[in-house]
């Protein structure tokens, strides 16, 4: 069960930019640890208490990877997703959830779910998804 | 003896008697006119007649015993068994009186009929006989005076074999005394009514019984023996059984998933900063690296700390893997006899059993698609709420509804009792929340959960009844 340290550092900084990680969480406390532990990786983090919140923030092209939580209030992350994919934002998007997941796995796919990952999240994995997000293929809108 | 005629005596005043004499060989030298109404044949169809040929006559005894006493006594009285003249038969109370003259002699035979209270003796006699209880009669002392044919299929024993024996032989060894306490009742002209208890029958298996036991008097109101009417409620007792037993798995049913849904939302709220810390000492552990030697040691105890994080969420993840084993199955279900069910279920508690639980079904045939002990255990919920709202009630009523409501059929428990007030109204289905002394304010919120898990709603409105109504929603089955 012990894992190792992480590595000393990722590459996020592709081209020479700092990419922008945007968090959807309503518990104010995982909010907060998230955004000081991305930030110790020199990523730049947006973060929102609700669903409501970033849909009604400035530009969403902006973000380069989205981790959401998928209990929340008025809208689960899996939706938010969905509507994220409807204002025609392309990014992956990395649900994590105190349950077990519950929708079917095509939906997630198709809405660009890359991984559903259940608290508490290791940061090895947290980090090593957060890459794969960033680097994958945009996810094709129709 | 000399006969003393006051005032002349009408040639026709015996007339109506019911009377003939006969010769000793039985030929009739006298009968009455009255006879010919009890018999059929008039003085012209009998004179000259063998008596008892004519009659057809039964007696109790045989006819020479009968004769003998009557030689030698001058008197015989005894019933005898005789057909009229259109074939129907008649009892009667024959008194024979033997007078001698001339050395001829004469017998004197009254008739009183006593088809009447025969036939209505007879008939009461038929219905001991053919009712299911035991019916048995016994002397003061505890003799078997008679026993029915339902005692004899209920204990083993045959009438022969325990007329005249003590009762005793029924009575299980741990309750020989409950006889004495019950005769001493008697003795004092008491009943006992609907006495439940144990008697054994003749192969020694004990019978649950219902004991019923009154004083018999003779016609001067002295107390002479004791009626026992039992009835085998073995059945009863065993049904009664069966649902008390039902009821305490359904309780621990209950509370396996109160202690689910507890650990359920335990496991869920524990993640979040379990979450929070674990994030925390990443970033620190990150803050750290590089900076110094008493950094590095610092690094190496956050790591440690890391791992733990990790550790409680696998057991949170093992725990929640376990619950989810006891997860409901939804059948398509009749509910109408399901909410019977869990209505005498609720009620078989005994400082319950006066409420007037009543039905009002509009979505009869109605099929649902539910978890059945989820179902009961909301309804048994609710049910006990209302009738602990009904205690300090004179009138204790509670009236469960079902209603069609396009996809959903609801189901409405309303009681008597006084209402929610305000305030507790609002907040009634938040765990914790309780307006018990011993609750544990975990009813409602849990009954929430099961409904919402099972699709439905539910809710809290005024009851028709003047006191509290709740209505929780289930999803219909496609027709």
């Amino acid at each position: 069960m012990a894992r190792d340290a992480p590595p000393a550092s990722l590459a996020f900084q592709r081209a020479g930019r700092v990419h922008t990680i945007c968090i959807v969480e309503d518990d104010e406390a995982v909010r907060d640890s998230l955004r000081a532990l991305l930030e110790t990786h020199r990523l730049t983090v947006a973060d929102f208490a609700t669903p409501q919140a970033l849909l009604a923030s400035g530009p969403l092209s902006d973000f380069d990877c989205f981790i959401v939580d998928f209990q929340m209030p008025g809208m689960n992350g899996l939706e938010l997703v969905e509507a994220l994919r409807a204002r025609g934002v392309s990014r992956c998007a990395i649900v994590i959830s105190a349950a077990r997941a519950t929708a079917p796995r095509e939906r997630m796919t198709k809405a660009g779910v890359i991984a559903w990952l259940p608290k508490p999240v290791p940061e090895p994995d947290l980090l090593d998804w957060i890459q794969r997000a960033i680097d994958c293929t945009p996810v094709s809108l129709q | 003896m000399e006969t003393i005629a006051v005032s002349p005596v009408p040639e026709n005043a015996l007339a109506a008697a019911l009377v003939f004499v006969r010769a000793r060989d039985g030929t009739i030298l006298y009968w009455s006119e009255g006879l010919q109404h009890l018999y059929g044949y008039s003085a012209r169809d009998a004179l000259g007649q063998d008596a008892h040929r004519l009659l057809q006559t039964a007696f109790p005894s045989i006819p020479e015993v009968i004769d003998a006493t009557l030689e030698s006594a001058g008197t015989w009285s005894g019933e005898l068994l005789q057909r009229r003249k259109d074939g129907l038969p008649v009892v009667v109370v024959s008194h024979w009186t033997l007078t001698r003259a001339d050395n001829e002699s004469f017998v004197t035979e009254t008739c009183n009929d006593i088809s009447m209270h025969r036939q209505r003796s007879d008939y009461l006699a038929a219905i001991v006989q053919s009712t299911d209880d035991a019916i048995v009669g016994k002397t003061l002392d505890g003799q078997v005076t008679s026993w029915n044919s339902a005692a004899q299929v209920m204990f083993g024993y045959s009438a022969a074999e325990i007329v005249g024996q003590p009762i005793q032989v029924l009575l299980p060894r741990d309750r020989q005394r409950e006889e004495d306490i019950i005769m001493q009742e008697v003795r004092r002209g008491a009943s006992i009514t609907h006495y439940d208890t144990l008697r054994l029958k003749k192969d020694g298996a004990e019978v649950a019984i219902s004991l019923t036991v009154s004083p018999i008097r003779s016609a001067d109101g002295t107390i002479i023996g004791a009626s026992s009417i039992m009835r085998d409620i073995s059945e009863r007792r065993s049904a009664e059984e069966r649902f008390h037993r039902m009821q305490s798995e359904l309780a621990h049913m209950g509370r396996l998933s109160e202690m689910g849904q507890m650990a359920s939302a335990l496991a869920h709220e524990l993640n979040q900063p379990l979450t929070a810390t674990g994030n925390y000492i990443a970033a620190a552990r990150r803050s750290l690296e590089g900076s110094s030697p008493s950094g590095e040691r610092a690094i190496q105890n956050l790591n440690k700390a890391s791992q733990q994080i990790i550790r409680a969420g696998d057991i949170i993840r093992r725990l929640r893997g376990f619950l989810s084993k006891a997860e409901p199955e939804s059948h398509t279900t009749a509910i109408e006899r399901l909410i019977e069910d869990t209505g005498a279920l609720a009620q078989i508690d005994a400082k319950f059993r006066d409420i007037q639980l009543r039905y009002d079904f509009h979505a009869q045939h109605s099929l649902a698609v539910v978890d059945r002990v989820q179902f009961q255990q909301v309804l048994f919920n609710l049910l006990r709420n209302a009738f602990e709202a009904t205690t300090a009630k004179k009138t204790r009523t509670v009236l469960v509804s079902t209603m069609l409501k396009e996809n959903d059929i609801e189901i409405g428990v309303a009681d008597s009792g006084d209402g929610l007030a305000r305030d507790i109204a609002e907040n009634l289905f938040r765990p914790f929340m309780t307006t018990k002394e011993n609750g544990m304010g975990v009813g409602l919120s849990i009954c929430r959960t099961i409904v919402e898990g099972m699709g439905g709603r539910i809710w809290h409105q005024p009851s028709p009844l003047g006191g509290a109504m709740f209505v929780f929603t289930v999803p219909r089955a496609e027709a």
